[in-house]
């Protein structure tokens, strides 16, 4: 019995990437389904009516939610390939809390960014790259966050980069300038298939982003 | 930072004795025996060192760094930096239990006791048998304690102090329950742990509404209440179901994760004067905190309910207080 592997997603979502960039990993045949959110189809509300949030993978008909979670999730039963997280205890507390951190203060800051103005922006601006400092220095010298591997803190910071230019654009500052050796492995990260076939073009965000300040009124 | 200096420490000894070993082999070749040098690197280090300087060193050494400063091959050398050989071996302390969360809200550390996040941390490891104990004892090696039973750095708690906390404590009961696997508190099933970990974050996101709750007052304070009565129906409705307890039968991780409700939140709704969990709106929530608080190793590590009210009646004055608003 083949397995039948469904993703509900929104293409420019970072946390949507996070899914399809772990099944390219594993090399995981999946049916993509586009949602509009404005629209959300019934599958979308059955399957996550906590959230009514995407992503949301559906394996034999059983829903999991929450893109971390569904990160874990696939390492866990696609678990003869490419692992994602570590297998040491220990490291792999590190890592979930590296993605923790990542989840809970990378968006918001970056957000804010696009979505304020004057003082509000310039507070998120700062945030934003103190955050980014700090995981840089997580980072020092490994080529990854996983260490010689990619893995799910990597998985779970990189999908931000197709935002970056847009955050660079909308908060005039340069990532690079405060950041480098957090670009350069963004970078590395990219010549990985999984992730250059997965992230959309930082011009296509930019322009989401234009259509969503718009819709907010934010100009 | 600790960590660092061990592993400096270890290093120089690895390279010592590496030296060391090298100039034997060395000097076993020439066989001519010259140089000053040379004899002072075959004389007992004992010797050379003087007792106070050895005295120094063997009291920083423990079993794990003698074992992981010997090179006797990279086999030897995997065993012995394995976390799992050391941890059973030794003993968990209170201090160990880093509680960002805990003071974030209470802006101090004071009353860790108290604290809902390290009791969950207590409760995992005693539900597994783990030994800990609560005494305050100066280790020469508490540093390395710290750092083998915390999984998270504690220089991050400079930035946790924003606006989300980061909460290890969840992150540490997972690493408690692959470190030590008896007694499981999450599923083995892929699906069922997806399940688990869904409600353990739903637990951490959505458990933030009731601190914010007891800290406010006014249209602020309406808001927090809205949002956790919304939270409640969501977890009675899809979490629980017709369970006994989250985990099924027994309790499991998602019930260590929304105990808090147990104790903590009646004494915030009795502080605050807001009834949330009430029993005839969400009957099986509020038999699950009954039956919660009836386990045994919960039971017996529960902090005191009258000195919890006195120290919350405290913390709430105290922040009313510093407001300009009345409730």
């Amino acid at each position: 019995m083949a397995d039948e592997v469904i993703l509900l997603d929104f293409w420019p979502s970072m946390f949507g990437m996070r899914v399809r960039v772990a099944l390219a990993e594993k090399g995981i045949k999946y049916e993509y389904r586009e949602e509009d959110l404005r629209n959300k189809s019934q599958l979308l509300l059955k399957m996550n009516p906590v959230h009514k949030k995407i992503p949301v993978l559906i394996h034999n008909g059983k829903p999991i939610c929450e893109s971390l979670i569904i990160v874990q999730y696939i390492d866990e039963v696609w678990n003869d390939r490419a692992p994602i997280l570590p297998s040491d205890p220990y490291q792999r507390a590190q890592a979930r809390f590296w993605a923790d951190f990542v989840d809970k203060k990378v968006h918001d800051a970056g957000r804010k960014i696009w979505t304020t103005k004057g003082e509000e922006k310039e507070a998120a601006k700062k945030e934003f790259i103190d955050v980014l400092k700090v995981l840089e220095e997580q980072l020092g010298d490994k080529p990854y966050f996983g260490g010689d591997h990619f893995g799910f803190v990597d998985i779970s910071l990189i999908t931000y980069y197709s935002w970056f230019s847009a955050y660079e654009i909308f908060g005039e500052f340069s990532i690079e300038a405060h950041c480098p050796k957090l670009i350069a492995w963004a970078k590395r990260c990219l010549q990985k298939k999984s992730v250059s076939e997965t992230l959309p073009d930082g011009k296509k965000i930019h322009g989401f982003i234009n259509d969503m300040r718009k819709k907010l009124g934010v100009e | 930072m600790a960590q660092s200096e061990s592993q400096k420490k270890q290093r120089d000894r690895r390279k010592k004795r590496k030296r060391e070993k090298e100039d034997q082999n060395q000097q076993e070749e020439e066989k001519d025996g010259n140089g000053g040098e040379d004899e002072v690197l075959r004389r007992d280090p004992f010797e050379v060192f003087g007792r106070d300087i050895m005295l120094k060193i063997l009291r920083n050494l423990d079993a794990r760094s003698v074992a992981l400063s010997l090179l006797v091959s990279r086999g030897w050398h995997s065993v012995a930096s394995s976390d799992r050989l050391w941890s059973s071996k030794t003993r968990i302390m209170k201090d160990d239990l880093c509680d960002h969360v805990w003071e974030f809200h209470f802006n101090e550390l004071h009353g860790a006791w108290a604290s809902p996040f390290s009791c969950r941390v207590v409760w995992a490891l005693k539900l597994k048998g783990i030994p800990y104990e609560n005494i305050e004892e100066d280790l020469p090696n508490k540093s390395k304690l710290i750092l083998q039973y915390n999984p998270v750095h504690k220089k991050i708690r400079v930035l946790v102090h924003g606006r989300k906390p980061i909460c290890e404590s969840m992150i540490i009961i997972e690493y408690i329950d692959e470190t030590w696997p008896q007694n499981p508190l999450l599923p083995s099933d892929p699906y069922q742990r997806a399940l688990t970990r869904f409600w353990v974050k739903f637990a951490e996101d959505k458990g933030f509404a009731v601190w914010t709750l007891f800290r406010s007052s006014g249209e602020e304070q309406e808001k927090a209440k809205n949002e956790s009565l919304e939270s409640l129906r969501t977890i009675e409705e899809h979490g629980l179901g017709n369970k006994k307890f989250f985990g099924g039968e027994e309790i499991g991780i998602v019930d260590i994760a929304f105990g808090w409700m147990s104790l903590w939140l009646g004494i915030i709704e009795e502080i605050v004067g807001v009834k949330l969990l009430e029993a005839h709106l969400f009957p099986r929530l509020y038999a699950w905190t009954k039956n919660f608080k009836e386990v045994h190793v919960i039971k017996q590590n529960l902090p005191d309910c009258h000195e919890l009210l006195l120290l919350f009646k405290g913390v709430r004055e105290q922040a009313l207080g510093s407001s300009s608003s009345s409730s």
